[in-house]
């Protein structure tokens, strides 16, 4: 046996036979297309940073695909790596030394599909490797995509780099109750409110090494806190408190239309447990929502509709974009409110500003008309430039059908987007990257070790999503003693001294 | 009479017994758990049941579920579960008392009926059954010889990932074993130690509550509530051994042939009176006309009304469906008992059963968006977090109508990985278009609608005014027709049966309850125009006026009811 081994007869058949092997891998009869690969997720040209996790994809879900070969390719057009098989499965290690190296730079995809007639070769398509780097991930809540029932759900963070997904709180862990608006301050790990609604309802914040329970139910401000948005300075957060509600349409079109029948907007002083309450976004005449401090923290934004009696009037509701001073030394705020963006007069509804990190821009929602989007399929993100007033769609980020809730990156490069785009139910994680002319380039999925696998059996929708930093600071267990034991932290109206 | 023959005869009557309940007295309440189903065959459903303790157990239990679609093999596997669990609570009990004794064997049937009784009622699943199964065996199999300390910790570990914290019977069984036998103790308290810990450990890994994890999550419809007859069940076989145990010794002879009767006797006797306590006839009702609703049996639901009356909303919902579909609810509706206007669409909020019947009528009478909310809110929001086939394909069938083809597609996807519901999502999925071919899908699609015009479907005025802009667009006679007038004449709303009466053509001669109550418009409250006079003949003019007199008479309610009980103007009259 040893003898045969070392002969070279054998030496020379058993390389006759890998490279007989080899060459059977490759398709034959191939027929060329002038077409880009139909594949799915579309990363066609989309760029990505160095960090993601290997963006893998496979025919679109239409097509009876028997095989695909997929050749990636460097910028000088050189082969470094080959996928077999139905969808892609990049090595993870492999990928990240492939994106390491071709940073600043584009990788190329050669993608060969095998169907019933053979083999087609598609034309090459690239993705952009930025040198912007990205947060370490993601949180989001998984939640199915229902009307007023909700059933099981779960906050989640999600490793960007690979793959792995981290169940922070699920709702049995709070007795079915429901848990929403995990939200960070500018991507702090450390830092964060979060919502249990039932039986044992709570504003759960961690701030400072700290955690309490909060009711912030109060006589004057009529319902629980909502949608939040921490000041920069982390001793402040920005409360929308809502009634919404949810009609249905006759149409076969749409589904839905949720609006709130009313809500104000408050800020709420962490370290003192007083909620301040300006009189300008607490209107009896008007809606009020969607708070956002600026990045120096002396400015509060928000989207501001006129009151309308509702469902009757949801369609007439047009939310402007207003800000407001405010001085986060005394926590009091100015007189004047400042409309940035007008409904009325843009015949639109300016929802959820996310002003950037770095201060230069807001990304809102623009839809037709309302304040939550469910539904919307117009809804896109608009970019509104701080610096110069200019207020232009925000590109690539935007694709057909609802584009809604939005968050930015620590370094206010990439951005995330909840989007309806692929089936128009259930919302799905665009991330995409903001090009120095203050657009953004075309939006990735979040990319899954096997996309169409695992979205195609995901019964849940993607909801408020933001970026983190680094690994969230969460004990489901405290969160979990602290939320049962109905031991809550009371809140007031009043004023820092 | 030989002993074999007796345990075949004592089988075969409890088999006999069980399958005639649970496929003639009761198959619907078996129905209702493969309502709340959903079971792909996919990797991803296996893998999350493998993560979870209990969760094998689970699959396997969903597994048989799904053939709770048709009424005899549900019967048939229930039956044959309990007889498992009777087959091991015989094994156990020999084990536990080195004797052949018949009055023994037939106490091995009181599990199974504790089993049949943990099934009767509403919310308890099939998985605890399975669990106990899984949990008895290995109790047999363990306890059948001496085992090592690894086995031990083995056992224990692995038992309770497979059945979940039912394995804790395993442990007690090993304790009680010990202490009756006087042997293995160390290993019983071992068992005992890692069943306690076991908890502790996967709470670290998965989001379950230690109370979960120590008393069960999947073994009923709601995880966070445990159920009296859960611990019955769960404790049955353990108190049982313990008794068996302590028992003196059955000898052979004229006694053990009077035990064996008497405890047959009892066993089977006590056995049944607690089934009959805790089956629910009610559920049984409205999940047999839901049943027949979904498989558009209307002369079956008919059938089923004119033995016996509905007796809930959800039943009359039911009757009222079957009545519209057949073009007789404006004819025979008040031959069984009306609730009033909900009981043609009860609210969603009523509860998640009523939503059953009322999910059904709302989309046979073209309410698509609404019908479309009660499916999909039936669809994820059960309380053990579980998803339903049945209400994926409701939400699939409305997408599909409505012309949302990549939404149905996502629904249809999903569908295609199940057993029962692979062959209709199928076709869909070759040919959305399909759905115009079918005579059903089609008639639906006439009811289309394109307005966009926002309601809330718990307002009865607003289902009122989609009803009234399907039929304004159709103007045939249909069935959201008649549910517009029935509407109208059970909200005794005569201003709106005028504005309705002619959005529609009549198909030959105009239903009796709509004569009898534009009869009343004549006089009593407007003026009647004459083509509603020429609507109402001259038989009804002359009956109406007989019942005016009556009243005009005073004549006593019963004998008003016993001669008009039946028309409009009674119904009208009992504010």
């Amino acid at each position: 046996m040893k003898q045969l081994s070392q002969s070279p007869l054998t030496l020379v058949a058993v390389l006759l036979l890998v490279s007989v092997s080899l060459f059977s891998c490759k398709p034959t009869e191939t027929v060329s297309s002038e077409d880009l690969p139909p594949i799915w997720p579309d990363y066609v040209d989309v760029t990505i940073p160095e960090g993601i996790a290997p963006m893998n994809f496979g025919p679109a879900d239409s097509l009876d695909v028997k095989d695909m070969r997929v050749e990636i390719r460097n910028h000088t057009g050189k082969t470094i790596m080959v996928s077999r098989g139905t969808a892609t499965r990049f090595p993870l290690r492999m990928w990240h030394r492939i994106l390491r190296e071709e940073t600043g730079s584009f990788i190329s995809f050669q993608v060969d599909m095998k169907s019933e007639n053979g083999w087609t070769r598609y034309i090459p398509f690239k993705m952009h490797i930025s040198q912007d780097p990205i947060d370490y991930g993601l949180t989001y809540r998984l939640i199915p995509p229902g009307y007023q029932s909700f059933g099981h759900m779960g906050i989640f963070e999600r490793n960007l780099s690979n793959f792995h997904q981290r169940e922070l709180l699920d709702t049995r862990m709070v007795n079915s109750g429901c848990i929403n608006c995990h939200t960070q301050n500018r991507t702090d790990p450390s830092t964060f409110s979060l919502h249990i609604r039932g039986a044992h309802s709570a504003t759960f914040l961690k701030h400072d090494g700290k955690s309490e329970c909060l009711n912030t139910v109060t006589d004057s401000t009529k319902g629980f806190f909502v949608y939040p948005y921490w000041h920069p300075s982390g001793k402040y957060i920005g409360y929308s408190t809502n009634a919404t509600r949810q009609s249905f349409y006759t149409s076969a079109d749409k589904m839905l239309e949720s609006y709130d029948e009313w809500s104000d907007v408050i800020v709420y002083a962490v370290d003192q447990h007083i909620i301040l309450r300006p009189p300008q976004t607490n209107r009896s005449d008007r809606f009020e929502s969607w708070p956002a401090f600026s990045a120096d923290g002396k400015t509060l934004f928000y989207s501001s509709s006129q009151f309308g009696r509702l469902p009757r009037d949801a369609k007439k509701l047009h939310y402007s974009l207003c800000s407001i001073p405010f001085d986060p030394e005394t926590g009091t705020f100015g007189e004047t409110v400042d409309t940035l963006l007008n409904a009325d007069r843009m015949n639109s509804s300016f929802n959820l500003p996310r002003p950037s990190y770095d201060g230069k821009y807001i990304l809102v929602t623009r839809s037709d008309f309302g304040t939550l989007q469910a539904g919307h399929k117009e809804a896109d993100l608009w970019i509104y430039d701080l610096r110069n007033g200019d207020f232009h769609n925000a590109g690539g980020i935007n694709g057909i059908g609802q584009d809604s809730f939005h968050n930015w990156s620590s370094n206010s490069r990439w951005a995330v987007v909840c989007s309806r785009r692929e089936d128009g139910l259930y919302t799905r994680l665009y991330i995409a990257h903001m090009r120095d002319d203050g657009t953004f380039d075309k939006g990735f999925l979040l990319p899954q070790r096997n996309p169409g696998k695992y979205y195609y059996e995901l019964i849940y929708s993607y909801n408020t999503p933001d970026f983190t930093s680094g690994k969230v600071q969460f004990n489901r267990h405290t969160v979990r003693k602290m939320v049962m034991s109905h031991e809550r932290q009371g809140v007031e109206v009043g004023t820092i001294n | 009479m030989s002993d074999t023959v007796k345990k075949i005869l004592l089988a075969s009557i409890f088999s006999f017994i069980s399958l005639w309940f649970w496929i003639v007295l009761s198959p619907n309440f078996l129905h209702f758990h493969e309502t709340t189903l959903f079971f792909p065959y996919t990797w991803t459903h296996l893998k999350e049941a493998l993560c979870v303790p209990g969760g094998p157990a689970r699959y396997v239990a969903e597994f048989f579920v799904q053939f709770f679609l048709f009424k005899v093999p549900a019967g048939i596997i229930v039956t044959a579960s309990f007889l498992l669990l009777q087959v091991l609570s015989w094994k156990l009990f020999r084990i536990f008392k080195e004797q052949e004794s018949m009055a023994l064997y037939a106490m091995s049937f009181i599990v199974p009926f504790c089993a049949w009784i943990y099934l009767c009622i509403f919310g308890n699943l099939f998985t605890g059954i399975v669990a106990l199964c899984g949990v008895l065996a290995v109790a047999c199999s363990y306890l059948v010889k001496p085992r090592s300390w690894t086995a031990v910790i083995i056992t224990t570990i692995l038992l309770y990932w497979l059945c979940g914290p039912l394995a804790g019977l395993f442990v007690l069984l090993l304790l009680a074993y010990s202490i009756l036998k006087k042997k293995d103790f160390g290993k019983a308290a071992l068992a005992v130690a890692i069943f306690a810990v076991l908890p502790f450990i996967w709470h670290l890994c998965i989001q379950y509550t230690l109370k979960e994890l120590y008393i069960g999550a999947d073994y009923y419809h709601e995880p966070q509530h445990w159920p009296l007859s859960y611990f019955i069940l769960a404790f049955s076989p353990l108190f049982l051994c313990i008794v068996i145990g302590l028992l003196p010794s059955i000898h052979k002879g004229r006694g053990a042939t009077w035990s064996f009767i008497v405890s047959a006797v009892a066993v089977f006797l006590l056995g049944w009176i607690g089934v009959i306590k805790n089956c629910n006839p009610s559920y049984e009702r409205i999940f047999k006309y839901d049943n027949l609703a979904l498989h558009q049996d209307w002369d079956g639901i008919l059938d089923k009304a004119n033995k016996v009356p509905p007796r809930s909303l959800a039943e009359a919902t039911s009757v009222n469906l079957a009545l519209a579909m057949k073009d007789r609810l404006l004819t025979d509706m008040f031959l069984y008992p009306q609730p009033g206007p909900s009981g043609l669409f009860p609210d969603y909020a009523s509860g998640y059963v009523i939503a059953l019947t009322s999910g059904e009528s709302v989309f046979r009478a073209g309410l698509l968006n609404t019908a479309r909310h009660y499916a999909f809110e039936e669809y994820e929001s059960y309380p053990n977090y579980r998803v339903s086939a049945r209400h994926m394909k409701r939400v699939a069938e409305i997408d599909l109508i409505n012309g949302r083809y990549p939404t149905a597609r996502r629904f249809l996807k999903d569908l295609s990985h199940t057993l029962f519901y692979r062959k209709w999502a199928k076709t869909y999925l070759q040919d959305p278009g399909a759905v115009s071919s079918d005579p059903e899908y089609a008639r639906l699609l006439q009811y289309r609608d394109h307005s966009e015009w926002l309601f809330s479907d718990s307002s009865d005025d607003d289902k009122r005014e989609m009803l009234r802009n399907i039929v304004a667009k159709d103007g045939k006679y249909s069935v959201p027709f008649e549910y517009l007038l029935a509407y109208d004449l059970l909200a005794r709303d005569l201003f709106s049966l005028r504005t309705h009466l002619f959005l529609a053509g009549f198909n030959g001669e105009v239903p009796i309850l709509v004569q009898q109550a534009v009869a009343m418009f004549d006089g009593a409250f407007f003026e009647v125009a004459p083509e509603e006079q020429a609507l109402v003949s001259q038989s009804v003019r002359d009956e109406y006026n007989e019942f005016r007199t009556a009243l005009l008479e005073g004549k006593t309610g019963n004998e008003i009811k016993s001669r008009f009980g039946k028309t409009y103007w009674y119904y009208y009259s009992q504010k």
